[in-house]
């Protein structure tokens, strides 16, 4: 205990740490009136990209029509078809239009229905193989976006622009956990360990009268306190900043997720808290494991390159190879964990918990009896 | 048993840094370590402390075997100020060896008195000159009042009230039953604080009784050089001239009141007498004359 607060105190008296927690305070503030800023723009955009949608409807629209004039018999199986498909295709030019003007309107119950009745036509379109630039995902995925707000009624909020507090709060999420984490807290305990053996400062450590292995279990501890402390300050700051300057929000809001190809929809507190555990997770492997490497290079650079290689390593494997029977057994599934929670095929968000801990576990027992008989030679 | 290292070797990759090391104290006393740079004063004292790995023999601290982390409890290293954390303070440092040692909180005032560094026991060490550093490295190594001192360059950056209050606190250590080993290239401040040395040449320890080497070195001033010169050589007295100016020769070698004697016979007027004690030093040439890094 006595170690762990001396460690702390290291860590957190730092310059480093200090410039680190400005440094991210900054970035979230700025990411927010970032979304302030292109409020318009955004708008501008979504309007743009209807406009988009009805021209490709029109150019279709022409096509179908030089067909049918030009190129096909009236009566034939073929011909029918294409009148069909133009058919649809002017439904659909009547609602991206419908949709282009509601873009910026409070009308957001409608605009959802609107939508819903959009990527309908769409995946009705598509089936009588018209071509259209929406995917069939994007179609389920909107649906179930949409169908859930209306049933909840919550207003719809542009993704990755919002300045309502739990949106504002899932953009920073997303954000932390896809490397953002990973960062940091490969710059915070960077040199944890190894530096001690670099400068030397090892040296009062181990002329202390304590248990060496003390010094594993002090410098993991205060790591992941440190650890903590970031997050909190990195969640923290998004909800404080978009409370005192954005919109009103919903913490129910929903977020798609897919078990076993079905669509299901969590809150955004659920998946905030569902993407920071995982994090927190892979951080405490990545920890452990870092501190495993220390002790046997005993040199930072080197250090930090086998530990990323390890880490890119293992994501890439668990990404290229599929083995959904072994995924419970895979301690890198959490590299990064947003796409662990947002699909689930065969396999649960939580599946790998047990093994990385017990594998980050053993990784600090190792180190714990290697640093018994470390020297500094 | 205070101290026994017995037969400790050490071999950097082909070379033997440490060839076959016995040191046994058995009361308290201060022991100097000498050698020029890279002779394994540091090694030694490393491995003597577990901090490096050795090849042979065996080291025992206060009759427990130096692998005992438990010995810390007694025994103390000062080693270089690259073992401080800049980013804490003076006073965090003393605090974890409190904590870590179960001493009173009280303990830190009384060493910062000691070592007289209250004035910046609250700064941090980043901002420290080097002999704030030393200053609280000594802190660091005798709060705990040990039984063993280990010190390594404990004078490096110290100015000289700095080093004479450095000095005279290991003559209190000592005369508290505390045993240090202290290595040092200050052998001027070696001869005031003890008459055992051990040198270290090539790997292996020449331990010695200054008691058996320690002299004055006489530097006469005469009115006439030439002629001094002149009645030394006839009287086959051991001499040299020292800066073209005195006369120089070592009690060990003849008597001061001999040459004395043999001046004034000859007319030769003696205006001034200086003398020096000559020991560490003395030894040291003699041992290490013509090596390089000396």
């Amino acid at each position: 205990m006595k170690l762990l607060v001396f460690e702390f105190k290291k860590m957190f008296f730092s310059k480093k740490f200090l410039v680190l927690l400005a440094f991210l305070v900054a970035l979230v503030v700025l990411l927010f009136f970032r979304n302030v800023i292109l409020e318009d723009y955004v708008l501008d955009e979504k309007q743009s990209n209807y406009s988009y949608l009805v021209e490709v409807s029109e150019m279709n629209n022409r096509t179908y029509t030089r067909q049918l004039e030009q190129d096909l018999e009236e009566g034939t199986e073929e011909y029918e078809e294409i009148e069909m498909r133009q058919e649809m295709n002017l439904d659909l030019l009547n609602t991206a239009d419908e949709l282009h003007s509601l873009v910026g309107t409070d009308e957001w119950q409608q605009q959802l229905n609107v939508e819903i009745s959009f990527m309908e036509q769409v995946r009705e379109y598509r089936m009588a193989e018209g071509e259209y630039p929406i995917s069939e995902e994007e179609i389920r995925h909107t649906i179930a976006l949409n169908q859930q707000l209306l049933a909840q009624g919550i207003p719809k909020e542009i993704e990755n622009y919002s300045q309502a507090p739990p949106n504002f709060l899932l953009q920073v999420v997303n954000l932390w956990v896809t490397l953002g984490a990973l960062v940091v807290v490969l710059l915070l305990i960077g040199d944890l360990m190894t530096n001690e053996f670099e400068s030397r400062s090892i040296n009062l450590l181990f002329t202390q009268p304590f248990n060496r292995a003390h010094i594993i279990v002090s410098k993991f501890v205060s790591s992941l306190i440190v650890y903590l402390i970031v997050s909190v300050v990195v969640l923290l700051t998004p909800l404080g900043v978009s409370y005192l300057f954005g919109t009103e929000g919903d913490f129910q809001y929903p977020v798609i997720i897919e078990v076993d190809g079905v669509l299901r929809a969590l809150t955004a507190v659920d998946y905030a808290v569902q993407a920071v555990g995982l994090m927190s997770v892979m951080v405490v492997f990545m920890i452990s494991l870092y501190l495993f490497y220390s002790l046997i290079f005993k040199q930072t650079i080197l250090t930090l390159f086998v530990l990323l290689g390890t880490l890119l390593l293992g994501y890439v494997l668990t990404a290229a190879i599929s083995m959904d029977a072994l995924a419970w057994f895979n301690p890198f599934k959490y590299v990064l964990p947003e796409q662990v929670i947002l699909t689930q095929e065969n396999e649960r968000w939580y599946d790998a918990i047990p093994v990385t801990l017990i594998v980050s576990g053993v990784l600090l027992f190792i180190a714990s009896r290697k640093i018994k008989t470390s020297k500094v030679d | 048993m205070i101290v026994k290292v017995d037969g400790l070797k050490k071999k950097y990759k082909k070379d033997w840094v440490l060839k076959g090391i016995d040191i046994e104290v058995e009361e308290p006393q201060i022991i100097a370590l000498v050698g020029p740079n890279g002779s394994g004063k540091t090694t030694l004292m490393n491995c003597m402390t577990n901090l490096l790995t050795y090849d042979q023999g065996e080291v025992e601290l206060l009759g427990q075997k130096n692998t005992d982390t438990k010995i810390f409890k007694d025994v103390s290293y000062l080693q270089d100020n690259r073992i401080l954390y800049g980013t804490l303070t003076a006073y965090d440092h003393l605090k974890f060896i409190c904590d870590v040692q179960g001493l009173p909180k009280s303990k830190i005032e009384e060493v910062a008195k000691r070592v007289g560094m209250e004035s910046y026991l609250k700064k941090r060490v980043q901002n420290f000159s080097l002999g704030m550093k030393q200053h609280l490295l000594l802190a660091m190594v005798i709060i705990n009042d040990p039984k063993v001192l280990l010190m390594d360059e404990p004078l490096t950056g110290l100015d000289p009230t700095s080093a004479i209050d450095m000095r005279n606190i290991l003559l209190e250590l000592r005369e508290e039953g505390t045993t240090v080993i202290v290595s040092s290239h200050n052998l001027d401040e070696i001869d005031r604080l003890t008459n055992k040395i051990y040198f270290l040449k090539d790997g292996a320890l020449l331990k010695e009784s200054l008691e058996q080497f320690a002299t004055k070195e006489y530097y006469l001033t005469v009115d006439d050089l030439e002629k001094a010169k002149g009645v030394l050589e006839e009287a086959a007295v051991p001499f040299s001239i020292y800066n073209q100016e005195q006369v120089t020769f070592e009690e060990t070698d003849v008597e001061l009141q001999t040459v004395i004697d043999h001046l004034n016979k000859q007319g030769v007027a003696i205006l001034d007498i200086e003398n020096e004690r000559v020991g560490a030093e003395k030894r040291y040439r003699e041992l290490f004359e013509g090596d390089a890094s000396v």
